[in-house]
């Protein structure tokens, strides 16, 4: 039977004020995929145009003129999110279920120390990571954005989190008494119970390095070499900005966050809360 | 097969109290110990120093003639039923069953062929595709003693495994538990704090307390010849009455008592020599109280009675005693109300009286 749910007035005004705060944060977002399908004049008209129009290939050509290695970009993105998703589901998975299942010296103030690492603005690691780079002789590399991004602590915390509320000592004990060694105990019992915060930190993460602009903006020199953000913003500094084309790229680059966004969103938030709800 | 030896055995936490002090205890081959006392007592901790998850601080630990320091769990061969049975939830049942015999290298038909006769054993086949998530308390007790099974260990390891189920069904795995250990014949290490589970599964009990054993022995024995006042408190429900009294003369016959203000003295059967005037505390159990007119016993107010259905326990109020006095008696047989006047009689060959350091002077 279909159940009607009455809302009261609180409840009314409540929902009220969270779909504008919902309409607030989609217009950008709804608008840059408007103006991806209409010229620079149309875009720059008042009004602007709210529905969408039948210029995206023409502006995906005017991207792919100004910035020949767009495809290349895009394909630098992904290798640097990936590389980093995956570098950090290992080691955060393996700090955190450290830190949440073994006891040892100075373990409250190692964590500590972790976490007090998010209190850094991320700026103040710009300089010595381009001088590490440097060093290394990694700039204008890929592994130059995904190798300072190897593990966050945030993942730490997230896993840690996840592991010490989700899985019981018994069990980690059950697989030592049934021949698990440390990593077996991890890759057999640990690894496939924490899916739902692997979800969650793998997205976080994918999400960031997709989006992040500053690292590569100083550790990448080459324009084949820049990630997506880079490359768009490069096309604000080429005489009349080209908008329907920044935004038809922003449109194309977005795309494969809103796909895995979609995929992913119940299981990002049964990772957000299932620490909060089981512990 | 294997014995148990513990030998001197210690536990203590850095910068801790002492949890296990120096404790010995042999388990025959083949024989069903239950291990039991209050919480904090170190049952657990004992059961969980014998499975190698818990280092020993001192003293040994022997399985068959093995001498376990340094073995890791699994080379023990010793098997452990959780009691949050700690089923992995993303394997199946087999999985669950044969992931010991996988992790040891073992080709999965022999691995297969083993989890099918476990489960054969306990009539699970039918469930060894499911998840534990689709599985009952019962079900999933019995997978997790499937688990154990299948390992064929030497000595199987028992932590409160029935304390998450309900009370029926908590009867009937006893049972089953009790069945298993004649079909296998395995020694079995059992903690509970349950004691008709200790009563009713143990060869031998061990009662445990602050780390130490206050007695080991049959089920029966502890019951009839408590050793000192805590196991006969810790063994019986209703826990045994404890009334303090004072001996008023000592004979061959016995120890002649005063209870409260009673006007009535018992003979309490005691080896002579005990001196009028000496402290003691006589230990009846509610079983063998009788309730009598009161002009026959020992007189007493009815204050509440608890009707258990083929029993009712009763909690009088005796002139000069702090604390109620408890009676079981058959409901059939129960004459008698709340606030009634009664008369209590005891039967005085089961009654026993401890000095003032809780031993049992009536065991000689």
């Amino acid at each position: 039977m279909e159940r009607r749910i009455i809302l009261d007035p609180g409840q009314w005004i409540a929902f009220m004020v969270v779909a504008v705060g919902a309409m607030i944060m989609l217009g950008p977002f709804y608008f840059m995929f408007v103006f991806a399908t209409h010229s620079n004049t149309d875009i720059l008209s008042v009004p602007p145009p709210v529905w969408f129009g039948g210029q995206f290939v023409a502006n995906v050509q005017v991207l792919l003129e100004k910035l020949p290695y767009f495809w290349n970009n895009l394909g630098v993105s992904f290798y640097v999110a990936i590389i980093t998703t995956a570098l950090n589901l290992f080691f955060c998975s393996l700090a955190g279920y450290a830190f949440a299942t073994y006891e040892f010296r100075f373990k409250n103030l190692l964590f500590m120390i972790v976490m007090s690492t998010l209190l850094i603005p991320p700026f103040l690691g710009m300089i010595p990571t381009t001088l590490i780079m440097t060093l290394f002789g990694w700039m204008n590399e890929p592994r130059a954005l995904y190798l300072p991004m190897a593990c966050s602590a945030l993942g730490v915390f997230l896993m840690r989190q996840y592991i010490s509320s989700a899985i019981p000592r018994e069990l980690l004990e059950a697989a030592r008494m049934d021949g698990c060694g440390e990593f077996a105990t991890f890759r057999h019992i640990v690894l496939p119970l924490t899916g739902p915060a692997m979800g969650t930190l793998g997205l976080i993460t994918f999400i960031t390095s997709w989006n992040n602009f500053m690292t590569p903006l100083v550790v990448m020199r080459d324009m084949e070499m820049y990630t997506v953000p880079l490359a768009l913003r490069a096309l604000q500094g080429s005489g009349q900005v080209p908008w329907g084309a920044i935004c038809a790229g922003s449109s194309i680059a977005v795309a494969p966050l809103l796909v895995i966004f979609i995929l992913a969103s119940r299981r990002l938030i049964e990772g957000m809360t299932a620490g909060a709800l089981k512990g | 097969m294997a014995s148990l030896q513990l030998l001197g055995v210690e536990k203590s936490y850095k910068g801790g109290a002492s949890i296990i002090k120096k404790l010995d205890l042999f388990v025959e081959d083949g024989e069903f110990v239950v291990l039991v006392g209050p919480s904090g007592c170190g049952k657990s901790t004992l059961l969980r120093m014998i499975a190698g998850l818990e280092e020993v601080t001192a003293g040994h630990i022997l399985i068959g003639d093995k001498r376990t320091e340094g073995l890791p769990p699994s080379e023990r061969g010793v098997a452990m039923v959780f009691q949050s049975y700690a089923l992995y939830p993303h394997m199946t049942v087999a999985e669950n069953m044969g992931f010991s015999l996988k992790m040891a290298g073992l080709p999965k038909p022999q691995v297969a062929q083993a989890v099918e006769r476990a489960a054969e054993v306990l009539q699970i086949t039918h469930l060894l595709q499911r998840k534990p998530k689709a599985l009952s308390g019962g079900q999933r007790q019995r997978v997790a003693i499937g688990r154990a099974i299948v390992r064929q260990p030497s000595i199987f390891l028992f932590d409160e495994p029935l304390s998450n189920l309900d009370a029926a069904l908590r009867a009937q795995m006893r049972l089953e538990l009790a069945k298993l250990h004649k079909q296998l014949g395995t020694t079995m290490v059992y903690v509970t704090h349950d004691q008709t589970e200790a009563m009713t599964l143990g060869d031998r009990i061990v009662v445990l307390n602050g780390g130490h054993i206050e007695q080991t022995g049959r089920p029966m024995e502890l019951y009839e010849r408590p050793g000192n006042q805590f196991v006969a408190g810790f063994i019986g429900s209703p826990k045994m009455n404890f009334l303090p009294c004072r001996v008023q003369a000592s004979s061959e016959r016995g120890a002649t008592v005063q209870i409260g203000s009673s006007p009535r003295p018992l003979q309490i059967p005691a080896p002579s020599g005990r001196v009028a005037g000496e402290p003691v505390c006589l230990g009846v159990r509610p079983e063998h109280v009788r309730l009598t007119t009161p002009d026959q016993g020992i007189p007493a107010r009815v204050d509440i009675i608890e009707e258990m259905g083929d029993v009712a326990v009763a909690y009088l109020h005796v002139a000069g005693l702090e604390r109620h006095l408890v009676v079981k008696t058959p409901s059939s047989a129960m004459g008698f109300y709340e606030g009634g006047q009664v008369g209590v009689a005891a039967e005085l060959e089961c009654c026993h009286l401890f000095n003032q350091q809780g031993v049992n002077l009536s065991l000689g």
